[in-house]
């Protein structure tokens, strides 16, 4: 298939924020400006995601065997894109503050974000692995780019070695599907013997990007050591990305209707939803909280792929948007507040906060809030979906897992809230002042947790997501017929 | 002039709104004007909606204007609607300017003393609840009016809050009237399930095409519908926290009591008299709660020592008597009832109102003789009190009671017994209330006034005496040459009163025995209060007479009866189980819990070693399982 002019129209959100990784590098060449790279970057992504809503972009389009454009990918790429945009409000602040170089930030986010962008619309494994490593590389950088501090240069070479160990499972995993079918399209139906193994690896790889029980152990001590906006970019722009590709593949392969697979998918959601919960039960480290907690939102995601179904692909899009909505707010609470070498990301340091910050206490309460899945909150609607999804098809022991662990999660998001709202100590914690960019940001996503939560009704069925799947399923089955 | 229809609740609503965020910073003045202005403004467009209404009825005798959809699940469908009827209009009229004149009224006797603009945001609420209780079109927009009332009873009997009685009686009235909502809720519950529907005229319709009369769920509707009313409305058995009710101001008094909140009761019934009518045995059950309630309270206001607590009893009888006329089907005369008590009702609370606040003084024993020096007042008293004695062909009051007392007999629900139940309660009602006038205007004079009523609580007395009087030539009987023009209004809404057999009396006949019962009644009083004030007090306190006189003076001992009954056994439940019992359950889990962290804490060593091999851990495990499954 050769690409033509219709299909460089359909990825041109990839080809802008490439253009866009160009234009900051040039740009820094020839004169290091923080704020000029800041804008040259936001302005790409903005410019992305008009271009993903342009007329020409309607329907499903292959273009070149690696990527499908169709309106699965595009609501995905939008949700990033605006994902991608908060991190650099947030970041901007934030780096003033920190860093001494600041430019190459941009570079590296841009990078990641056209990884990001590769993965819903991959519909092949290669696309699947260089999207995923364009993503995972820059982070390595990105978790340490405060190389003077030791939290994130130890988390970035963690990342660095066990992403290595994940991406060698998930290329084994793809090299045995190929031996087995002589195809790397998603859509190439395997049924010998070596699929199921072959699935599992690339489950095994995929697992630990999303940080799902087995596989996320490292996520605590990462999203610790992480600067918070390199936090914010993981657990938002990276696990949307992986939650989309992940779950394209599972329907196109059809991998979804294998009982092992189904098995292991259900074993590793209820895992993720009661580790992660559990973890989190006595934290009193807000970044670590919210890594373990991002282990059971997973775990919840991971749930809405296992059901299956056009319910269920609505709700897992949803869910995406209300999960990262909330974690972006409750990341960039934490580096708006960031003041110099300290992120206040202790309970301790957060007391009070409400009475010295009152709109930031405000903001970190609805994160926590629809975190903990508090009606009214963007977190309870996704709940809802996913549990009405989890209903309509009798999956019982993982809608009861939902509740059960959600419960329990009630208990240390609570927490964080009495803390906002205990009174402060003496002297009051030295905040950083927050500047317009991140507060832009914050009250954009302050917006989607409460307008969503309040009034979900967002045209999500006009979006033929799961038929996207669906038809792609089908174009599998057709050509190999 | 319909179309502002929506306006009427707004406009207290949206007072009460504005009031309650920014009244602390407001000054008095401005309080008024707002809290006062609301309630004049929804006053004035209710009166222009009804010269509407009656020139150019609208289609069907009923308006309906649908705001928005509220509440869209299934086949459930409800919309934020209003409808106006002759019923609704009624109501909406009687609460809009009895309460402008109320809120008028508390400008003065509130004016000094803490959350001036706190009483009128929850005034406006009040007002503003009841007044979507009455123009709701389906049963749960009616419901939320409902417990709006609930609320700013609530908060204003518990005005005063630091005195913890006033908060007790606050809960009292809460919490029972919270019985009957309960009922009034599985009622709603019943009827959708039954019917598909909660908009009130097609649940009518359908319970008339579905329900053959006498039908048990008819009667369970019916009955739970009644449960909600008799709550609300303070009849039987659950009237105990009226009386209690007076530790609100009194001008809320006076709102409770006379526009809003005890005659919801009363129009839950006449809005779903098609319902009743196929409950044969639940309209027996109203008109005998009405006969018993009007009675034993009769009895009890005779005891009391509290002017406004005479005055709560009176209202328990009088809703009795609109009970008993919804009971015996005389749907027009309970709203009758209703609309002339709302005016002397108000009337003598807001002038008793005068007594408390210049004498600072509650208890009637130690009043006496301001006939001299309260002269408005005490012509206002005259005026009202007469009316809810029921002073024949003069008062407004008189109209109405002789209307229910005659269909009480006539009606082919009536039964003789219901008849002579309520002639006995106008002489009872006469005796307490000319007790009342006589102990606190005349004889010796006890206490003085400090001050003289001013201007804003002067004028709405003033003006509620003229409807007082006036309002029931709106509806003569034949022996003054039957005009009607209060049926004749209301018919489009409700129906006539069923005809039955009636021999041996008349109405004509009728009248006289309760106006001989008036006539026996006041010079009881007289005799009794002004010429031998003493024997009464003296035969009062000996012997048996003593103990019934405790009986009534304490309402029959339901309070008593009901703390033995229900609230010692709970207190006792609670004090037993203070430590709760299922709270190990949670203690458990919450151990449980902590136990799993605590292990899983163990797995984050912070290794990447450690890391690295669970992953390859996972790994292996995973496809152990996929391999061998």
């Amino acid at each position: 298939m050769t690409l033509d002019a219709a299909g460089l129209l359909a990825i041109l959100p990839l080809l802008i924020i490439g253009a866009g990784t160009m234009a900051v590098m040039a740009a820094i060449a020839m004169k290091r400006n923080h704020k000029a790279a800041a804008a040259l970057s936001f302005a790409a992504i903005i410019v992305a995601l008009i271009s993903a809503w342009m007329p020409s972009s309607v329907g499903t389009r292959a273009v070149t065997p690696l990527l499908t454009v169709d309106d699965y990918s595009r609501f995905f790429t939008t949700v990033l894109l605006v994902l991608s945009a908060g991190v650099i409000l947030v970041s901007f602040a934030y780096l003033d503050t920190t860093a001494a170089r600041r430019e190459e930030y941009y570079l590296l986010l841009l990078t990641g974000t056209i990884g990001a962008l590769v993965l819903p619309s991959a519909s092949h494994y290669v696309a699947l692995f260089l999207g995923i490593e364009l993503l995972s590389i820059p982070l390595y950088a990105l978790l340490a780019y405060l190389p003077h501090r030791e939290r994130p240069l130890e988390a970035g070479l963690k990342y660095l070695v066990l992403a290595g160990a994940s991406s060698a499972f998930l290329l084994f995993g793809i090299a045995l599907l190929y031996a087995e079918t002589g195809s790397m399209a998603f859509g190439a139906v395997a049924a010998g013997q070596l699929a199921t193994p072959a699935m599992v690896l690339i489950l095994v790889g995929l697992g630990f990007k999303l940080a799902i029980v087995p596989f996320h152990l490292w996520t605590a001590d990462v999203y610790q050591g992480a600067p918070a906006p390199v936090g914010a970019f993981i657990a938002t722009v990276s696990k949307g990305a992986v939650i989309a590709v992940t779950m394209r593949l599972l329907f196109e392969s059809g991998a979804l209707s294998w009982t092992a697979v189904r098995m292991l998918l259900m074993i590793m959601a209820l895992g993720s939803m009661f580790a992660g919960n559990v973890l989190a039960l006595m934290q009193t480290n807000v970044k670590r909280l919210l890594a373990y907690s991002s282990i059971s939102h997973l775990g919840y995601v991971l749930m809405g792929i296992q059901i299956g179904g056009a319910l269920a692909v609505r709700a897992v899009a949803f869910y995406v948007m209300a999960y990262t909505a909330s974690v972006l707010l409750a990341f960039g609470v934490v580096s708006a507040l960031s003041a110099g070498q300290k992120e206040p990301e202790e309970l301790s340091e957060l007391e009070g906060l409400f009475w010295t910050r009152p709109w930031m206490g405000v903001m970190l309460t609805l994160s926590m809030m629809s975190l903990a899945g508090v009606p009214l909150t963007v977190g309870f609607m996704g709940k809802y979906y996913l549990l009405a999804a989890g209903a309509d098809s009798s999956a019982w022991l993982l809608s009861i897992g939902l509740v059960v662990t959600s419960a329990i999660g009630a208990y240390y998001y609570l927490r964080v809230v009495v803390a906002i709202y205990s009174s402060p100590p003496e002297p009051t914690q030295a905040y950083q002042r927050v500047t317009w960019p991140a507060s832009f940001a914050l009250m954009l996503a302050t917006a989607v947790v409460l307008w969503l939560g309040v009034y979900p009704r967002l045209g999500l069925h006009r979006l033929d997501l799961a038929g996207s799947l669906r038809s792609a399923e089908q174009r599998s089955t057709a050509t190999t017929r | 002039m319909l179309r502002l229809l929506w306006l009427i609740p707004a406009i207290p609503m949206a007072s009460a709104v504005v009031l309650a965020l920014f009244g602390a910073g407001l000054r008095r003045r401005v309080v008024s004007i707002i809290g006062v202005g609301s309630v004049f403004a929804s006053a004035v467009i209710a009166s222009a909606v009804a010269a509407d209404f009656v020139s150019s009825p609208p289609e069907g005798n009923a308006y309906r204007q649908v705001l928005w959809n509220w509440i869209g699940v299934g086949s459930l469908r409800l919309d934020a609607g209003l409808y106006l009827d002759a019923l609704s209009l009624l109501m909406t009229l009687v609460v809009t300017c009895v309460g402008a004149l109320i809120h008028l009224y508390s400008t003065e006797y509130m004016a000094h003393g803490e959350g001036f603009s706190r009483f009128f945001a929850y005034m406006n609420l009040f007002v503003a609840s009841m007044l979507i209780l009455v123009l709701g079109d389906n049963l749960v927009f009616l419901f939320l009016g409902w417990e709006g009332v609930g609320l700013c009873s609530f908060l204003l009997i518990g005005f005063w809050f630091t005195d913890p009685a006033n908060v007790k009686a606050a809960l009292k009235a809460f919490i029972v009237t919270r019985v009957g909502d309960t009922a009034f809720m599985i009622g709603l519950f019943l009827l959708f399930q039954r019917l598909g529907s909660l908009d009130i005229q097609q649940v009518l319709q359908n319970a008339q095409a579905q329900w053959p009369t006498g039908s048990a769920y008819a009667i369970a509707a019916a009955a739970l519908l009644l449960g909600g009313a008799v709550g609300k409305s303070a009849q039987l058995p659950l009237h105990t926290w009226l009386p209690d009710a007076m530790a609100g101001p009194t001008p809320t008094s006076a709102l409770i009591h006379a526009a809003t909140m005890v005659t919801a009761g009363v129009y839950l019934i006449a809005r779903t008299h098609a319902l009743f009518v196929l409950a044969p045995p639940v309209m027996t059950a109203v008109a005998v709660i009405g006969a018993l309630g009007l009675l034993m309270a009769g009895f009890s206001a005779l005891t009391q020592r509290e002017i406004k607590k005479v005055l709560a009893w009176s209202t328990v009888s009088q809703i009795g008597y609109m009970f008993l006329a919804l009971g015996v089907g005389a749907w027009i005369g309970a709203m009758f009832h209703f609309f002339t008590h709302a005016f002397f009702k108000a009337l003598l609370f807001l002038a008793a109102g005068h007594v408390v606040e210049t004498l600072h003084e509650n208890d009637i024993f130690r009043m006496g003789g301001l006939r001299k020096d309260l002269p408005i007042t005490y012509w206002s008293f005259v005026i009202g009190g007469s009316a809810l004695a029921g002073l024949p062909y003069i008062t407004a009051g008189s109209y109405s009671k002789d209307q229910i007392i005659w269909r009480a007999w006539a009606s082919p629900y009536g039964h003789p017994l219901l008849w002579a139940a309520a002639v006995a309660a106008v002489l009872l009602t006469s005796l307490y209330t000319y007790r009342l006038i006589f102990l606190v205007f005349f004889g010796s004079e006890a206490k003085t006034p400090e001050h003289l009523p001013g201007m804003a609580m002067l004028l709405p007395v003033i003006v509620l005496c003229v409807p007082s009087i006036a309002a029931g030539w709106l509806n003569r009987p034949p022996a003054l040459g039957a005009h009607r023009l209060f049926d004749n209004f209301l018919e489009s809404a409700l129906p006539p009163a069923p005809a039955g057999a009636h021999p041996v009396l008349s109405e004509g006949l009728s009248e006289l025995a309760a106006a001989s019962a008036f006539a026996i009644g006041l010079a009881l009083a007289w005799w009794l209060y002004i010429r031998r004030r003493a024997h009464v007090e003296a035969f009062a306190s000996s012997g048996p007479a003593a103990a019934l006189h405790r009986l009534w003076f304490s309402g029959w001992g339901f309070d008593s009866l009901y703390d033995a009954l229900f609230v010692r056994p709970v207190v006792w439940i609670a004090t037993v189980n203070k430590s709760d019992v299922v709270d190990q359950v949670y203690a458990a889990v919450s151990l449980g819990s902590r136990a799993l962290n605590r292990a899983l804490a163990v797995t984050q060593t912070g290794r990447v070693r450690w890391y690295a091999a669970g992953i390859a851990g996972g790994a292996a495990v995973l496809l152990g399982i996929a391999i061998f499954l």
